[in-house]
């Protein structure tokens, strides 16, 4: 059994924004993370993230994931990471379990951080597992981490950011998108990213939304129906779009499985992505000393989750001791800073989880 | 419709234009319709042309008088939402936000496209800009005839390259 | 089918990997992972389900769905879309269940 002050598990934006404020704060860090490098989803984000200067906006993802883990350089002797490395196991009596390979390993810790982030969901439809079908995010690993074409030509279901953004990527990267599909009857997303697609020639089709995938082994069309207001199909509306990739962007879920493992305290709440534990105004779960930040408590933007995960790396540092010179004054930072990357129009989902969460917690 | 379309309607895209004396000089046409928390035009702009304020998911507004059109905001805006635009002689000249293959190459035709895609005119490549600040936004200066001033708003290649 | 050329990513000098896809020598590239690899040569049937041998190919390409799953160096259900492509690896489609013991 190893002894560790803080194990943060995850490297993400919101997990090394925590390291970073936990080590401002004098506790040393162990940050888990299962990849081989460190920056979450951060690394394959090509284009300019929104924000203000604090969320480093204007500044392409990937290019946020390089300055956040420079700011960890000065701890080197504080600070451990453990790369190509996947908690396998949290326990109720702080224990962590690792494996590496094919090595197991044992931590106990005063405190943890669980910044496992979310995993794209999955959309129910005819022939949904034919290789051709990807998640959105799936595309985005392929083309900006490994320059692999998905295919000649793309549809892609959903038009949030994600589904906007990566259709605009897949042009960036010489990729035909046919169209965006989109159940609702208006675009999801930022106008302003559906505009750039627009710009292209690229279709929004709303109230429409997939029927049926076919092909042998492989996909070769789609069938796309349109939809009436009480989300009904309407019968004669169906045409098909030929197609070797669909893109299937419809929303991330919190990756709990760790948190509902120890036994935590869960609530469902669908505005907030799925499962997420119940927690204190600072995100204590109902295990003492387990925090969580970034989007496995509430999927957002990844502005938020670098601002909570400076947040919640303070205060999990304070409860094992370690109290930051400018605890209050930061405290009050990120929590304005939060507020304002939530009061608008694009928050107002993240604030009704929230606030659901709340309220099922003291029901 | 931009929320169904994702394409803004005639109003709204005049709504941002100045009135054509005022276009003698250059001048930034900001097309964000949304109350977005993001501020890098305000902030970036050397002459304070654009304010959002402390509520950032504010829309910007530009002060005219200030904006000398100079494009900064053109390649600072996450949305590649800001194009800025000039009435010379005959001709409307755009400086646009680009960051796509092939890069332009000042003298050739390209086509003239629409906010929905549709190619409307041609597009003479005056001036392409690429500085390291620029991160990779290129900044493209285009001529297109000044009929076309509220409908222009991007290039297509039509070259094999 | 790999991206030749890119507005915003550089290009990076890749080493080629020669490994054995189903009893064939093929090539990949340093950096790919098995199912990059793969997906360039135009394969995207990466193992076949259990009842009624459906073609599975990846999904999620971090690790989380398990789609991915294949027969590398004799060990069965490797998540190819995580695992990095190395010399001389032995990689085959796997049908169904893998045999672990």
């Amino acid at each position: 059994m190893i002894e560790k002050d803080l194990i943060i598990i995850g490297g993400g934006p919101a997990g090394l924004k925590a390291a970073k404020s936990a080590l401002d704060s004098g506790s040393s860090v162990l940050i888990i993370e299962r990849n081989s490098e460190l920056g979450g989803q951060l690394i394959k984000q090509t284009h300019k993230f929104f924000g203000s200067e604090k969320q480093y906006a204007k500044t392409r993802g990937f290019d946020i994931a390089h300055i956040l883990i420079s700011e960890l350089a000065p701890y080197k002797e504080r600070l451990e990471i453990e790369l190509d490395t996947t908690v396998v196991g949290l326990y109720k009596d702080h224990v962590v379990t690792t494996l590496k390979d094919d090595s197991y390993q044992k931590y106990h810790a005063k405190a943890i951080i669980v910044a496992t982030g979310a995993s794209e969901k999955v959309l129910a439809f005819e022939n949904n597992d034919l290789p051709g079908i990807y998640g959105a995010g799936a595309v985005q690993t392929l083309m900006n981490l490994y320059r692999v074409l998905p295919g000649k030509e793309v549809v892609m279901i959903g038009s949030g950011n994600i589904g906007l953004i990566v259709s605009y990527q897949l042009m960036q990267a010489g990729v035909v998108v046919k169209a965006v599909i989109e159940a609702a009857p208006t675009i999801g997303g930022y106008k302003v990213h559906a505009s750039k697609l627009r710009r292209l020639g690229v279709p929004i089709l709303t109230s429409t939304t997939i029927k049926k995938a076919f092909g042998t082994d492989q996909l070769e069309k789609i069938e796309i129906v349109s939809i009436d207001k009480n989300w009904k199909e309407i019968s004669g509306s169906e045409r098909i779009i030929f197609t070797d990739t669909l893109c299937v962007s419809v929303g991330l879920s919190p990756m709990h499985q760790l948190l509902s493992m120890a036994e935590i305290k869960m609530h469902c709440i669908n505005e907030l992505g799925g499962l997420v534990p119940s927690i204190s105004d600072f995100h204590e779960t109902s295990m003492e000393k387990v925090f969580v930040c970034g989007d496995v408590i509430g999927v957002e933007e990844a502005s938020s989750a670098m601002v909570e995960g400076a947040l919640i790396g303070l205060v999990a540092a304070e409860r094992i001791g370690y109290v930051h010179p400018k605890l209050t004054e930061l405290k009050t930072d990120y929590l304005m800073q939060l507020d304002a990357l939530r009061s608008g129009p694009f928050g107002k989902k993240s604030r009704i989880g929230l606030d659901r969460l709340k309220v099922s917690e003291h029901a | 419709m931009l929320n169904r379309t994702g394409v803004p309607s005639k109003e709204q895209i005049r709504t941002n234009f100045p009135d054509q004396a005022s276009l003698q000089k250059p001048k930034a046409i900001i097309e964000c319709f949304e109350d977005i928390p993001c501020n890098p035009c305000e902030t970036s702009c050397p002459f304070k042309a654009i304010s959002i304020g402390t509520d950032i998911n504010c829309q910007p507004t530009l002060n005219s008088e200030l904006c000398t059109g100079c494009g900064i905001c053109v390649y600072n805006c996450p949305g590649l939402a800001i194009v800025v635009a000039q009435i010379i002689a005959e001709s409307a000249r755009f400086k646009i936000p680009y960051e796509f293959l092939p890069v332009p190459v000042e003298g050739e035709i390209w086509h003239g496209l629409n906010r929905s895609g549709d190619i409307i005119c041609e597009a003479l490549i005056v001036k392409v800009q690429q500085t390291k600040k620029q991160d990779k936004t290129i900044l493209v200066t285009v001529d297109v005839d000044k009929k076309h001033i509220y409908d222009f708003i991007t290039i297509r290649c039509q070259y094999e390259r | 089918m790999r991206v030749k050329r890119h507005p915003i990513i550089e290009a990076k000098e890749q080493s080629q990997i020669r490994f054995i896809f189903n009893g064939n020598e093929v090539i990949g590239y340093q950096g790919d992972t098995i199912a990059s690899a793969l997906h360039a040569l135009g394969i995207k049937v990466l193992s076949r389900s259990i009842q009624k041998h459906r073609a599975r190919g990846f999904y999620c390409a971090i690790g989380n769905c398990g789609s991915c799953h294949m027969i590398v160096d004799n060990v069965p259900n490797v998540k190819t879309c995580i695992t990095k492509l190395e010399p001389g690896m032995v990689v085959s489609t796997q049908k169904g269940l893998g045999k672990i013991i």
